[in-house]
């Protein structure tokens, strides 16, 4: 495998919680070409597990391996070119814009930094990726705070973009946009990945589009994996019991429809010590018993690329999934 | 004698422009609209046409370099657009509580969350004592489904989670209990589980408070769980608003009926052909329908003579002269022209 990730970053960023750090054990590799799917409730770890990969927070314990290389390391000890090549797309674009500058000096930066153009062609450079994220040349000229919300979102994916990197690091970039311009960019983001090879580690709610643009998915729990697999594989039968109540709530595009009532409580974890040895067992429609809450449940393999993390084996999760 | 109820807001032909380089640009062109006590009205559209603009409005509050050029924006009668800067802090948080489309920005990043919201508590006077503040806030924070609400209330902004952030301004702007709630896009970063219990919690204050809300989104699906009318805007203007029920069932207009389709296609969405074709193009508007250029239907006479809500049915208003042409359930995707 020339570029993988493998890694399992501990981050015990979290002060008041010392018993628990955000993410935990978590590992995953991207091939080149390939779109990984992060999804999971609120809270669940995913952003944190993109800041680590992009060194903007120290794991405490794991390692990060980008084409074959430890990089576990923060950002301001990473060569130019690693700086270049992993980019990330923060979730909320406002905090990543500089309020000061005009739009040609917020992309043309990375234009100049990572490849020394400047003038005339930096412009042009500018105007071209305005023009990708579908948005007028003629917006270069503005500032930050004359952009709405979805022409902000649209910015942040431009500036990434214009480093012309080998893995994106993409948190909830569409959520602010309408389908049509959603559309527009998931194409733009399949192009690039078809002309460049580019891997995308994709954070995103909304399961319609990761359906569309993953090839593989992960699935996260209060900062541990449940589930791994390819796209069609996490999408049918069987589910870990996780990714079933988080498919069955997915809204009714349809008027008048009741909203779900037996919707779980969120991230509800009451005791501080108490974490049981399945993080889902507390809301868990499926738990087997006390054994959930005492032994940690293994990965069982379903197929050679998807494996569930529970103490029902795929086969009967199969079965019991079938109705 | 009983009339109708009076309405809660008030936006009569609202016109908002934008300072862009060396000229006035238009963004908001003629809204009218209001919203009836316990009632939730939606806003829909693309990115850009305006929502947010219009949402700002009804705070009597308008983004620097930008400037109301007509209108008014009526709260329980009194024009915002024309109330001393005093009187409008004092309904601000109070009367009117607000959901930014950035929650970040609604945060002082200084102070722990909790702080926050029992500060904007006292100052409005809504809580007699600390305690009955603290106790109302952290209330809420479990009604978020905010994991232990007491440590969240203890952190600041940047040690929670982008939903989790969220969640915090929806209980910062619901704290005094508002009389008018304008949220513009609440739920976008939450996940479907945790938007559902949003919703409902929306709903449950609605029904206990007579709270009215005013609901931007660019998703129909969301608005079509929580709203009593929709409002769909293109480039600034208005082009239909009907009930939700009406909207779903008999949309008129031909870019609703393109967001519909849409929304129908998500489930098995390709995202390869976006069923409305083309983008919003500030500027290429041509001087008649707005829609023109990407409209199915349209015919030179589109092009030329500018459309207004016009009554179509009962509470339902289309911008579209074309609109008894248009056979009822036509895919806009497929070429309808006559
Ligand atoms: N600096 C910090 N200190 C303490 N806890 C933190 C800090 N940053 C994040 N957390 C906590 O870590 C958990 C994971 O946060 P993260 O931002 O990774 O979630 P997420 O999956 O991206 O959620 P969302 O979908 O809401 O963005 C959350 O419970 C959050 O409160
Ligand atoms: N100072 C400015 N000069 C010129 N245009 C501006 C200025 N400020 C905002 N605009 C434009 O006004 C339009 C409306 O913005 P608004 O924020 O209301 O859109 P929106 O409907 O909320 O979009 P989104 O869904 O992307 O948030 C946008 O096209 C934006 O670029
Ligand atoms: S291990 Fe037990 S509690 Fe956890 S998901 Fe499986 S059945 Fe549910
Ligand atoms: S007026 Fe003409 S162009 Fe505009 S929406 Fe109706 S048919 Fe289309
Ligand atoms: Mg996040
Ligand atoms: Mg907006």
């Amino acid at each position: 495998m020339p570029r993988g990730y493998p890694e399992r970053p501990q981050t015990g960023e979290s002060d008041q919680l010392p018993a628990k750090p955000a993410v935990r054990g978590v590992s995953f590799s991207i091939s080149p070409g390939e779109t990984l799917a992060l999804v999971g409730e609120s809270g669940s770890g995913k952003s944190t597990i993109v800041r680590a990969i992009a060194g903007l927070l120290a794991p405490t314990r794991g390692r990060l391996v980008f084409d074959g290389q430890d990089i576990t390391l923060p950002v301001e000890r990473r060569t130019k070119e690693l700086r270049r090549q992993i980019q990330l797309i923060l979730q909320n674009p406002d905090a990543s814009l500089n309020p000061r500058h005009r739009l040609w000096r917020i992309i043309g930066r990375p234009i100049e930094f990572f490849f020394r153009t400047s003038g005339r062609e930096q412009q042009r450079g500018v105007a071209e990726l305005l023009e990708t994220v579908q948005l007028d040349a003629g917006y270069m000229w503005r500032m930050p705070s004359d952009l709405s919300g979805g022409e902000r979102q649209r910015v942040a994916i431009a500036r990434a973009l214009a480093a012309r990197p080998k893995l994106l690091l993409c948190d909830e970039i569409l959520s602010a946009l309408d389908v049509s311009v959603q559309a527009g960019i998931l194409n733009l983001l399949r192009a690039l990945q078809a002309g460049h090879g580019l891997s995308f580690l994709f954070i995103s709610h909304d399961l319609a589009v990761v359906r569309s643009l993953a090839h593989r998915v992960a699935v996260l729990y209060q900062g541990e994996l449940c589930e791994v697999g390819g796209v069609r594989e996490v999408f049918s039968p069987p589910f870990h019991p996780y990714t079933e109540v988080l498919f069955r709530a997915q809204p009714v595009p349809a008027p008048g429809e009741d909203l779900p009532t037996d919707v779980p409580s969120g991230s509800e974890l009451e005791g501080e010590e108490a974490v049981p040895a399945c993080p889902f067992a507390p809301r868990c429609p499926r738990k087997v018993g006390s054994i959930c809450d005492r032994v940690p449940p293994p990965w069982s393999t379903v197929s050679a690329t998807h494996a569930i993390r529970c103490h029902i084996p795929g086969g009967e999760l199969a079965k019991l999934q079938a109705i | 004698m009983r009339g109708p109820p009076a309405p809660v807001i008030d936006v009569d032909s609202l016109i908002v422009d934008f300072w862009d380089r060396r000229r006035w640009t238009n963004v908001v062109h003629g809204v009218s609209f209001h919203i009836f006590p316990g009632e939730t009205l939606g806003m829909a559209g693309e990115s850009g046409c305006g929502k947010s603009t219009t949402a700002y409005a009804l705070l009597g509050y308008h983004r620097p370099m930008s400037r109301f050029n007509g209108g008014a924006v009526r709260f329980l009668g009194r024009d915002l657009l024309r109330l001393p800067a005093r009187e409008l802090q004092k309904i601000r948080g109070a009367e009117i509580g607000f959901v930014p489309q950035n929650p970040a920005t609604a945060l002082n990043p200084s102070m722990p969350v909790g702080h926050q919201v029992m500060e904007s508590l006292e100052a409005h006077g809504a809580c007699a004592t600390r305690r009955e503040a603290e106790d109302r806030c952290l209330g809420l924070f479990a009604d978020m489904g905010l994991p232990r609400p007491k440590v969240v209330a203890g952190r600041y902004p940047h040690q929670l989670s982008g939903g989790q952030q969220q969640r915090v301004v929806l209980a910062m702007a619901l704290a005094c209990h508002p009389t008018l709630l304008v949220l513009d896009e609440p739920t976008t970063g939450l996940d479907v589980t945790t938007q559902a219990r949003i919703l409902s919690l929306l709903a449950r204050l609605r029904a206990r408070y007579g709270m009215a809300m005013f609901y931007v989104s660019h998703n129909l699906g969301v608005l079509a769980q929580v709203c009593n009318r929709i409002t769909v805007m293109y480039a600034g203007e208005l082009i239909e608003v009907a009930s939700t029920a009406e909207l779903f069932r008999n949309p008129g207009h031909p870019y609703t009926r393109g967001l519909i389709a849409s929304l129908q296609q998500v489930s098995g969405f390709v995202g390869t052909q976006p069923l409305l074709r083309g983008l919003l193009r500030r500027d290429a508007l041509p001087l008649g329908c707005r829609f023109a250029p990407r409209c199915e239907y349209s015919q030179p006479g589109c092009f030329t003579s500018p459309q207004s809500l016009a009554t179509v049915g009962d509470g339902h208003e289309v911008a579209c002269w074309r609109w008894p042409d248009i056979p009822a359930g036509t895919d806009p995707a497929d070429k309808g022209t006559v």
